[in-house]
């Protein structure tokens, strides 16, 4: 589209995926900025998380999420290294253990949201339980897209070079899950440590 | 550009062109604009005339409106829709949606935004949006009822409303039209940052396309906090849980401190754009450089940012701590300075200038009118102690009036007069037009301006019979007048209709440039194919060279090569090897 | 100048407070706006096309710049300096006082409670009307405001006085009246399909009127709880 018509179009940058996918992310962020503001509000404004008679959250597990999203991350970045220096090979198996990394990450949450739910804390019974279920469960479906699109990724690449559109494809979704990597991050001590 | 021709469902319906999905965003909320408007008119009939019952109302429901009169809960669900609708469906989309896409890439040089499919894809969202919040209009027990604010408890549990389905489906269409903007917002950005024609600096951008750019901005970082608490809306309504409701440990002002987060800079996304319009209406009208271009640019910045930090302005007297009341009085109060340096350019810009008094001409200076009277009105409320009296008057709805009717609207006149030669290949009838625009002046100043005085007087917003308090049945003669005015404003309007569809139709064919303006849109034959330009054009200077000394023409076109003519101000800006 | 052109009669001890700040602003943003309309309108008409006259050829002047930057910012900063002080002196700190009133709001209609002879709220003596309000001249009183359902404004027009009732939270405003009287209670803030009749009546007596008055209904009160059922209690 913005290549054609003559040389002179070039002169304006062609590599806008990064780009917007750091300006998607700022929306991303704002979202769960809001989410936390309403976090903040109902826990300092209210009688305190955790609620009486209400479990507190399982810091050590999340922790393993916590762990299994950042050897995520990491796997991504050698997966990506392995693009620029044209190792197709090590890309794919970055790609492929992210997204099993991912995968164990949104298991272990599924296992933590069943524990606490059969520990009594349900969506709906007190703002504690609710917020909490709504901010893990917006990550949960950024993850999980987030995953799927390291699956489809990871499985079309077969060939033992990069086409230019995968290129961006992958510089993209990596931005996307260290994103997400980094929200949980921040979310883990917020939620659960401080 | 590959020469096959698209197939029309390509080519108007599911189109990937940025001008064909402006002008669908163009229609769309022109669409909707007439409901909007017909709301307001019944809204003017029961508070103009309570006890008698309204035309046709007769044609309506049983339930909605007895015997034609209107039924209190009814009412309510009237102007809130015709809030939602003006705010959502109108303004909103028209200023970002439709000049957003139309203009961006023209403006800055660009065959298309940079991703076209993105772009039909915010449109389609929008649509559906729109599609459920008129569906809404429908359903069994009425449309949403709770003021375009939509505070809870009274929109969290259907008991206190009677209002179900309506509320609920209001929450989605607000959630489907926010992402629709989401996704405009990334495009627009990439487009500008990314697609400018070489030559094309910061600093050589139209006001207009600087206006659209911080707009996007704000959409982009106001909206997903919207979605946020709208989404703690829908479970409070559907799935139970108390977000909002004190009694299951909820927060009832978390709400409001959301909802304003994003509904102040909304406010300000509303205005924005019309102000980036108007710049270059005024400039290109006057013959004159736009006085003080950066000025303009840094307090659109200023605009913007400061609008994040305002927002407790809209509740002083909701109990939220005094000390924080302060502290958003004084940064609202900040916040004013900006746009005072705009008005003041606007003057600056009008000073000297050899100013033609063509259509879009009229609505922009009536834009500048009107803006002025919303914006001072404006500082009545943001002192604290005066907000005590005014809150919830009239005194507020005739402020948010002359702000989105005198300053968006009239911004939005301008701008499809202006544009619509670029846009349809036809010039609107400039007479006519004339005629729509003064009229319209006058009728919303007659609307308008005397709700400052039933606001003075203590008349409360969104009650739907003013007679019932003793108090104010002295102000209903001024309810009345104001009534006769409102229908007169919405019957001009029918003559822009005319214009409008007469125009597309017959209107005489129009060249390229057509006000003899300089900025890149003008470059591209009316209407631009394709792809937009023949070639892409290099950008010189910026685009308000009207008026240069020791030219034959008043005007300077951004892609004209510079270096053939002397330049006094600023020379450096010729040589093409800085421009490139 | 015609009254429905000025705020009407204000009879609380800041009502004045309030009026003379709106005046104020008045008188700024009057200024502000006649010079900028006037401004706007003659130059439309000076600088109209004309015959061989050609535009100035000007991009702007950076001293004006500073000049209309720094005005309107130093009337701002006034005009908030002047707003605070009436700010503080309305909700910084409510006079000592031992009228109390308890407001309940609740669709649609206000719910006014007075204490009983045991000096206390919600208990089964306390003195309860609905939409009928009864205060005394001249002595500050305190009132709670909350809401049993949605969110409702209690608006006093004359009194300048209105605040949010908001459901979990109990909010204490104050006023003084100026005057005997009856006056109306209004809800400014939207609460459903009866909030435009959710009106209330404002009688301020004569001091020794209101005492009597209190004491004959809290005789009937007690007696009232004494005989029936305790008095229906608020929501905690
Ligand atoms: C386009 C939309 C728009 C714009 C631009 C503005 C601009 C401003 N608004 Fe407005 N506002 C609304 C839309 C808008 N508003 C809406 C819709 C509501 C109601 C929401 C609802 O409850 O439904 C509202 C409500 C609202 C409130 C809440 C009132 C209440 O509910 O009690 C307040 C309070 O501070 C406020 C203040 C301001 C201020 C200070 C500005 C400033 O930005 C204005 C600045 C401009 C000027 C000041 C004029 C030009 C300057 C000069 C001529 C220089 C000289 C001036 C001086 C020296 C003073 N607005
Ligand atoms: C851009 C936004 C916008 C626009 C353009 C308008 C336009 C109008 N508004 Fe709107 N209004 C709001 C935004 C807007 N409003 C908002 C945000 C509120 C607050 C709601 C709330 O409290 O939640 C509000 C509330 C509001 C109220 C207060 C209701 C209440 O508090 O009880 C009133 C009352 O008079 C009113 C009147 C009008 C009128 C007469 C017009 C006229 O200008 C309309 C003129 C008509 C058109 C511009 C369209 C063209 C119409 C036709 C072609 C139809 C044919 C004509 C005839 C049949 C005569 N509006
Ligand atoms: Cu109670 Cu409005
Ligand atoms: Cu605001």
């Amino acid at each position: 589209m913005t290549a054609a018509g003559g040389p002179k179009i070039e002169a304006t940058s062609p590599d806008n995926s990064r780009f917007a996918t750091l300006v998607f992310l700022m929306a991303g962020t704002m979202l769960f900025a809001g989410l936390v503001g309403a976090y903040l509000v109902l826990r300092f404004g209210g009688t305190g998380f955790p609620a009486p008679g209400m479990p507190a959250l399982p810091v050590a597990l999340a922790g393993v999420s916590t762990v299994f999203i950042a050897l995520s991350s990491l796997a991504l970045r050698r997966a990506v290294r392995a693009m620029r220096t044209l190792d197709a090979a090590g890309l794919r198996r970055g790609l492929a253990l992210a997204a099993v990394l991912g995968l164990a990450f949104l298991v272990c949450q599924a296992i933590q949201w069943n524990r606490l739910v059969h520990l009594g804390l349900s969506f709906t019974g007190t703002t504690y339980g609710s917020v909490f279920y709504v901010i893990t469960g917006a990550h949960a479906v950024h993850a999980i897209s987030g995953v799927v699109w390291l699956l489809v990724i990871a499985v079309r690449q077969r060939e033992h070079w990069v086409p230019e559109t995968r290129r961006r494809a992958i510089e993209s979704c990596a931005l996307y899950w260290h994103f997400v990597g980094l929200i949980w991050g921040a979310l883990y001590v917020l939620l659960y440590l401080v | 550009m590959s020469e096959h021709k698209p197939s029309f469902i390509r080519k108007y319906i599911f189109s990937q062109d940025h001008k064909v999905i402006g002008i669908q965003f163009l229609f769309l909320s022109l669409f909707f604009m007439i409901i909007g408007g017909l709301l307001a008119m019944m809204v003017r009939w029961q508070l103009g005339f309570p006890d008698q019952a309204m035309p046709l109302g007769t044609l309506f429901p049983e339930n909605l409106m007895p015997e034609g009169h209107m039924d209190p809960a009814f009412y309510n669900a009237v102007f809130t829709m015709h809030a939602s609708i003006m705010i959502f469906l109108v303004i909103i989309p028209i200023l970002t949606g439709a000049f957003g896409n139309f203009l961006i890439p023209l403006m800055i040089g660009a065959r298309d935004m940079a991703y076209p499919k993105l772009n039909m894809l915010s449109f389609w969202v929008g649509a559906a949006g729109g599609s459920i919040m008129a569906a809404s209009l429908f359903v069994a027990n009425g449309p949403a009822a709770t003021g375009w604010t939509a505070y809870p408890p009274l929109s969290a549990v259907p008991e206190y409303t009677g209002v179900t389905l309506g509320q609920t489906l209001w929450i989605v269409s607000v959630i489907f039209i926010g992402s629709a903007s989401i996704m405009g917002a990334v495009n627009y950005i990439t487009t500008i940052v990314n697609q400018r024609a070489p030559g094309m600096k910061f600093f050589r951008m139209p006001l207009s396309v600087w206006a659209l750019f911080i707009t996007a901005v704000l959409q982009l970082m106001a909206t997903p906090v919207l979605a946020s608490a709208l989404g703690m809306l829908l479970f409070d309504r559907t799935l139970g849980t108390h977000f909002f409701a004190p009694a299951g440990g909820g927060q009832v002002l978390l709400w409001q401190h959301l909802f304003w987060f994003y509904s102040h800079p909304a406010v300000y996304i509303m205005i924005l754009p019309a102000m980036g319009f108007v710049s270059d209406i005024m400039s290109t009208f006057s013959r004159k450089p736009i006085f003080g271009y950066k000025a303009m640019v840094f307090s659109i910045m200023g605009i913007a940012g400061l609008g994040f930090i305002v927002w407790g302005h809209h509740m002083f007297q909701s109990g939220m701590n005094p000390a924080l009341g302060s502290a958003f009085m004084a940064s609202t109060m900040v916040i004013a300075v900006p746009s005072a340096i705009k008005t003041f350019n606007w003057l600056g810009t009008l000073w000297r200038g050899s100013i033609r008094f063509n259509t879009p001409m009229l609505h922009a200076l009536a834009f500048v009118s009107s803006f002025i009277i919303g914006g001072l009105s404006g500082i009545f409320m943001a002192s604290t102690p005066v907000d005590i009296f005014i809150h919830d008057t009239y005194f507020i709805v005739a402020h948010l009036h002359y702000v989105l009717f005198g300053g968006s609207l009239f911004g939005v006149f301008a701008a499809i007069t202006y544009w619509f030669p670029k846009m349809f290949g036809r010039m609107m009838n400039d007479s006519l037009g004339r005629v729509h625009a003064v009229l319209t002046f006058i009728f919303f100043n007659l609307t308008f301006f005397p709700m400052h005085i039933l606001g003075m007087g203590g008349h409360m917003r969104r009650i739907y019979d003013p007679t019932q308090y003793d108090f104010l049945k002295p102000l209903q003669p001024i309810n009345v007048f104001i009534s006769i005015n409102a229908f007169l404003l919405g019957a001009t309007q029918l003559l822009f209709i005319a214009n409008f569809v007469w125009s597309l139709a017959a209107g005489k064919r129009a060249e390229r440039n057509p006000w003899h303006a300089n900025s890149l849109e003008w470059v591209a034959p009316s209407p631009p194919p394709h792809g937009n330009f023949e070639t892409i054009p290099t950008v010189y200077r910026g685009a308000y060279e009207f008026s240069v000394p020791g030219l034959a023409d008043d005007f300077l076109p951004q892609d004209r090569p510079g270096d053939e003519i002397p330049h006094p101000t600023r020379p450096s800006v010729l040589t093409p090897a800085r421009a490139s | 100048m015609p009254t429905w052109l000025s705020l009407p009669e204000g009879v609380s001890t800041y009502s004045p407070d309030v009026d003379h700040l709106f005046y104020v602003i008045l008188a700024i943003t009057g200024v502000a706006f006649v010079l900028t309309e006037v401004l706007l309108f003659a130059f439309a008409f000076l600088y109209r096309q004309r015959q061989g006259v050609k535009a100035t050829y000007s991009h702007g002047n950076s001293k004006v710049e500073v000049i209309w930057t720094v005005v309107p910012a130093v009337l701002l900063v006034f005009i908030a300096v002047v707003s605070q002080s009436v700010w503080v002196r309305i909700k910084g700190s409510i006079p000592k006082t031992d009228e109390e009133v308890m407001i309940t709001a609740s669709q649609f209609n206000w719910e006014i409670r007075y204490r009983g002879a045991d000096g206390v709220f919600d208990t089964p003596d306390d003195v309860i009307t609905s939409n009928d309000m009864h205060l005394p001249v001249g002595v500050p009183v305190r009132i709670h405001l909350r809401s049993k359902d949605v969110i409702h404004s209690f608006f006093l027009p004359q009194f300048r006085l209105k605040q949010d009732a908001v459901p979990g939270v109990t909010i204490d405003v104050w006023l003084q009246a100026t005057r005997t009287g009856q006056f109306e209670i209004a809800c400014a803030e939207l609460c459903g399909f009866g909030h435009g009749t959710m009106r209330g009546q404002l009688t301020v007596h004569e001091t020794q009127e209101y005492s009597t008055w209190l004491k004959d209904a809290q005789a009937a009160a007690a007696a009232q709880a004494g005989s029936a059922a305790p008095a229906e209690q608020p929501p905690a």
